[in-house]
């Protein structure tokens, strides 16, 4: 071979690596894009898949990647995240099917632990997280909700409430926790514990329609979604005054997902008359919308679910029919639309990172 | 902040789809002999395939046993077009795609009897023993004998499986027994006693199946290279025959009776960072059999009759409901009627006809009705013309089906649908072994019990899924020469288009899923495949046999989708297989290998989605001996040689390298 020769067999294996060696074949091993400022996603994937993932988008160059756990931990997440959030300098993965959850470091985004939730060695199915007073409160499908110390980690207390927990948020050391039953479906869960977490017991068990599944506390009350039997009993919002614990309010108006910003509740509805979901935002204090129209077109396939950063941003996770590569759409706090960028499939978290 | 998802809704739903779509009914039983088909024990794949218009392949007692494997399953997956779907592990499910059909357009016929049934209308391929079976016929297009059922011919593709209590022998006595023990506690064994008279023939089997099934895998992306070892994975299963025929004057008859039994824990899905799973499948089948033949020199009737009985009962004991569990428990019933005619003119022309009456009806607290009961009326009339002058041969059949769904005599719905097939084939060169055919196909697969009427997501409105098959072949066969005993070369052309495709989707609401007729496919491919015997020296032979696959299967649903003309999940482009043997006096050395190219586990194409490819080899060495009416064969299989850690379907590690050893023996 002659010196030519040699020189294209070099530039092409350079060229090769260089293009190849970071393209989706691989990227599993890609190093990670600018970490410091962006928006983690976390992605369930699909049941027994173990397909469930992180996404990152970075807002420094606005690279998206995907298996984002998987390039920096060297394994997959699990199967079937189902929730995440971010308390003091770690980040909480609820798996769902695993069984775990998964502690990162939240600016280099490593593996801390994987929290064991079993009993007898099955997933005991952790669904939702809170944080307070140094602990973790996860809600878990068997009927319990675990209290996990965040600093071993070891699991503090259990607590049994109603059926498969799911929802949970806490109001003046207190946790809301919504008992859906949705593993007995038809025959739901209409309950709310209340723990009160000094004493880690439940005080109080609250009665509202049927199934409720997503629980938020916005300023003095408690909202909560009843999703209904997706028949003939339609799903409901529910507010609960956070120091009477009583139900004062139900409202009718369709509700599929709750989140709240400086006091006030966002709320991505259905419209009843051509089926269309917007996402509004209402006053507690009077239950009346401020804007029925904040978003009047998420731009989604399959709306699954959204998130609010500090800076008030709404994040729309597109779940694309469940089985495609899901999006998220980034909407400024006024609604307008600023950009958006893939997933992995079935989007059901966002997180600013900063 | 809790977050809003589908999964707790879905959770339970999804144990339900497993069940729906991933476990099939056990069917069995079988009746009614009367062909006198050889039991060549010698190599004959291939050599009926040149008489025919469509692609088809024989499969014999010998090939089983080179082939080695415990089910049909294992055994069809040597032959072109075939993909088996496998969810891993000793009896672990097996479901049949052929040119990227779902398993529903396969057809399985055993003893003459039609099997598919049950809740979901597919037949789980590993719960049919290999070690029974003396003849395996798979046909694309249209069946083969032409006084099966009318049923048979409403496949899109068929397989034909006789086993050792089909018919008489040539023997007053024969005997036919095997033991085999391997990996994981494996024992498989056969004993099948057949006493043949004059007139007939009193004929018992049975088969056997017990294993601990603990093989070891490891998880893709685990991060580590550990070792796991599958749990609940035993299984045990028998399946027990005894048939009786008779001659008179009035012709043959024969009876039936099948007994299936089936228990096994199912290791389910790999999920990461769970070790634990404790789902149970029992399986009980019953079948009642009668068949009675006529035929008197150019005209052959035969009737048919059966009754086949099903429990199946799934257990999960991991269940996070009040209950703490799921028990599914189905009871399906059928009664099938046949009449089967066919009549041959002297000039090389022949028309026939069948009519088939079933009725089947399931139980089961998962469906939204107590009882839902099908009656089938199936009919089928066609004719084969073969011109002397020119060899061209003319095959027609135009299939009436009217399926008539209800409870307590209460209709709910009626389907009608008329299904042709025509084929043509030529033999251009005079004396030669040269044929070039084609035919066509409508056929249409019936939405199964499950599909109509399970909870929450069965549809009252669903059509029956079309396929529309058109191929074009060419085989040539060489004559024998003092060297190459066999060469055989055929290949096939089609197209394949799928319309109102039965699959499970999300409806109006995140939580509402429901089967729909939504999907359309288009499938275009080739099969080739060779065999080649060679006598090297005295006593010694080689044989050489492959077949290579491609499939183009696009998704053709909504041309605004991102999965619009990508691959279909699970269908590979490139499969391909090779038998290698050496024959030298009664010893053998045989290396089989399939290979499945990569595919996507969605119907999205996109790296994630992507399953890699796999390689799998097996060597068989074998010694056969015979001393006057005894027979002796001794065989030793190591599969997956290389040890290749892979999967077939997402989550489901099949096995690794392991081995078995096989003693068979026969009387006559």
């Amino acid at each position: 071979m002659d010196l030519i020769s040699k020189n294209i067999v070099a530039i092409i294996v350079t060229l090769s690596v260089l293009l190849l060696g970071c393209d989706k074949e691989n990227e599993n091993t890609c190093p990670p894009a600018n970490i410091e400022s962006g928006v983690l996603v976390l992605n369930e994937g699909l049941f027994q898949q173990n397909n469930s993932t992180l996404s990152f988008y970075s807002e420094t160059d606005n690279s998206i990647t995907q298996s984002f756990y998987q390039a920096i931990n060297g394994m997959a997440l699990g199967d079937t995240g189902n929730d995440m959030i971010r308390y003091g300098a770690k980040i909480y993965v609820c798996v769902n099917v695993s069984g775990i959850i998964e502690v990162l470091n939240s600016s280099t985004f490593e593996s801390i632990g994987k929290i064991q939730m079993k009993e007898n060695g099955n997933s005991t199915q952790p669904r939702n997280l809170v944080a307070q007073n140094g602990f973790i409160y996860a809600s878990n499908f068997n009927g319990e909700v675990w209290q996990i110390d965040t600093t071993d980690f070891a699991i503090a207390n259990k607590i049994q409430v109603g059926r498969n927990p799911e929802g949970l948020d806490v109001k003046e050391n207190k946790l809301y926790v919504a008992n859906s039953g949705g593993l007995d479906a038809p025959n739901y869960d209409s309950t709310v514990s209340v723990i009160d977490l000094n004493s880690n017991l439940v005080t109080e068990t609250i009665n509202i329609g049927i199934n409720p599944s997503q629980v938020c506390a916005v300023g003095d009350f408690i909202y909560v979604i009843s999703r209904g039997n997706y028949s003939n009993i339609n799903p409901a919002l529910y507010k609960i005054n956070g120091a009477t614990n009583q139900v004062v309010s139900v409202q009718y108006i369709n509700p599929i997902s709750i989140a709240t910003f400086q006091n006030y509740l966002y709320i991505a509805y259905r419209e009843t008359a051509n089926g269309t979901t917007k996402i509004g935002v209402i006053n507690p204090h009077d239950n009346q919308y401020i804007s029925p129209d904040l978003i009047s077109n998420l731009g989604v396939t399959t709306f699954y679910g959204f998130d609010i950063d500090m800076s008030g941003n709404l994040y729309i996770q597109d779940a694309n029919s469940y089985v495609n590569t899901g999006k998220i759409r980034v909407f400024g706090n006024d609604g307008t639309f600023l950009k958006e960028f893939a997933t992995g499939l079935n989007p059901t978290k966002s997180l600013k990172i900063n | 902040m809790p977050v809003f998802s589908i999964r707790r809704a879905t959770y339970t739903l999804k144990k339900f789809i497993y069940i729906l779509f991933l476990v099939p009914q056990i069917v069995f039983g079988q009746l009614d002999t009367n062909q006198l088909i050889g039991q060549s024990k010698e190599v004959v794949i291939l050599k009926k395939v040149d008489q025919t218009d469509h692609p088809s392949i024989n499969i014999n007692r010998e090939e089983i046993d080179k082939i080695g494997g415990i089910s049909l399953g294992d055994i069809l997956r040597f032959t072109p077009g075939v993909q088996i779907k496998d969810y891993g592990g000793i009896g672990g499910l097996q479901s049949i795609s052929v040119r990227s059909l779902g398993a529903n357009h396969s057809g399985l016929i055993r003893n003459d009897v039609l099997m598919n049934g049950g809740s979901t209308g597919q037949i789980n391929l590993s719960t049919i023993p290999s070690v029974s079976i003396e003849k395996i016929r798979f046909d694309i297009g249209n069946a083969d004998d032409l006084l099966l059922p009318a049923t048979a011919f409403r496949f899109a593709n068929i397989t034909t499986i006789q086993t050792n209590t089909y018919q008489r022998d040539t023997n007053k006595i024969s005997l036919r027994t095997s033991l085999g023990y391997g990996s994981f506690a494996t024992l498989e064994g056969n004993f099948g006693l057949k006493t043949s008279f004059n007139k007939g023939f009193v004929a018992s089997n049975i088969s056997l199946l017990n294993s601990e099934g603990n093989y070891s895998y490891t998880i893709p992306n685990s991060g580590s290279e550990a070792i796991y070892s599958r749990s609940n994975a035993a299984v045990f299963r028998y399946q027990f025959d005894f048939a009786a025929g008779m001659e008179t004057k009035l012709g043959k008859t024969r009876i039936d009776y099948v007994r299936n039994y089936s228990n096994q824990e199912l290791p389910g899905a790999v999920v990461l960072w769970l070790f634990n799973n404790e789902q149970y499948l029992k399986l009980g089948a019953d079948m009642l059999s009668i068949a009675h033949t006529y035929r008197k020199k150019r005209w052959a009737l035969k009737f048919s009759s059966n009754y086949q009985y099903q429990q199946t009962h799934y257990t999960d004991s991991v269940v996070l409901n009040s209950q703490g569990f799921i028990s599914d428990q189905y009871y399906f019933s059928r009664l099938q009627n046949n009449l089967s005619t066919h009549y041959f003119f002297k000039n090389n022309y022949s028309i026939y006809g069948g009519f088939s009456y079933n009725r089947s009806w399931l139980q089961s607290a998962r469906l939204t009705i107590d009882e839902p009961t099908r009656n089938e009326y199936v009919g089928v009339i066609g004719f084969k013309k073969l011109f002397s002058v020119i060899p061209i041969k003319i095959e027609s059949n135009l299939l009436f089906q009217h399926i008539v769904d209800d409870r307590d005599s209460h209709e709910i719905k009626r389907t009608t649908r008329f299904n042709p097939y025509i084929s043509f084939s030529i033999s251009p060169i005079k004396g030669k072994q040269f044929r070039l055919r084609t035919f066509y196909k409508f056929s249409n697969r019936l939405p199964s019990f499950n599909e109509l009427y399970y909870n929450q997501i069965g549809n009252l409105d669903l059509k029956p899924e079309d396929a529309h098959q058109i191929n074009f072949g060419v085989s040539y066969q060489m004559s024998p020469t003092k060297w190459m005993k066999e060469f055989v070369i055929r290949a096939d052309v089609y197209h394949n288009m799928v319309k109102n495709k039965i699959v499970s989707i999300p409806t109006k609401d995140l939580f509402i899923w429901s089967i729909q007729n939504v999907e359309k496919a288009a499938i275009t491919g080739v099969d080739v495949q060779f065999a080649t015997k060679f006598q090297l020296v005295k006593e010694l032979f080689l044989s050489i046999k492959g077949s290579y696959s491609y499939q183009q299967a696009l998704n053709k649903t909504d041309a605004e989708h991102v999965t619009y003309n990508h691959q279909i999940a699970y269908i590979p482009e490139h499969q391909f297989n090779t038998q290698l043997g050496i024959h030298v006096y009664g010893a053998f050395l045989q290396w089989n290998s399939y290979y499945n190219g990569t595919r996507y586990h969605l119907n999205e194409n996109t790296t994630y989605n992507q399953m890699n490819d796999f390689w799998i080899n097996d060597l068989i060495v074998g010694y056969s001996r015979r001393f006057s009416s005894h027979q002796l064969r001794i065989l030793f299989s190591i599969n997956n040689l290389f040890n290749q850690r892979y999967e077939a379907i997402k989550s489901f590690p099949m096995l690794g390298r392991n081995f078995k050893l096989k003693l068979v023996y026969g009387f006559n």
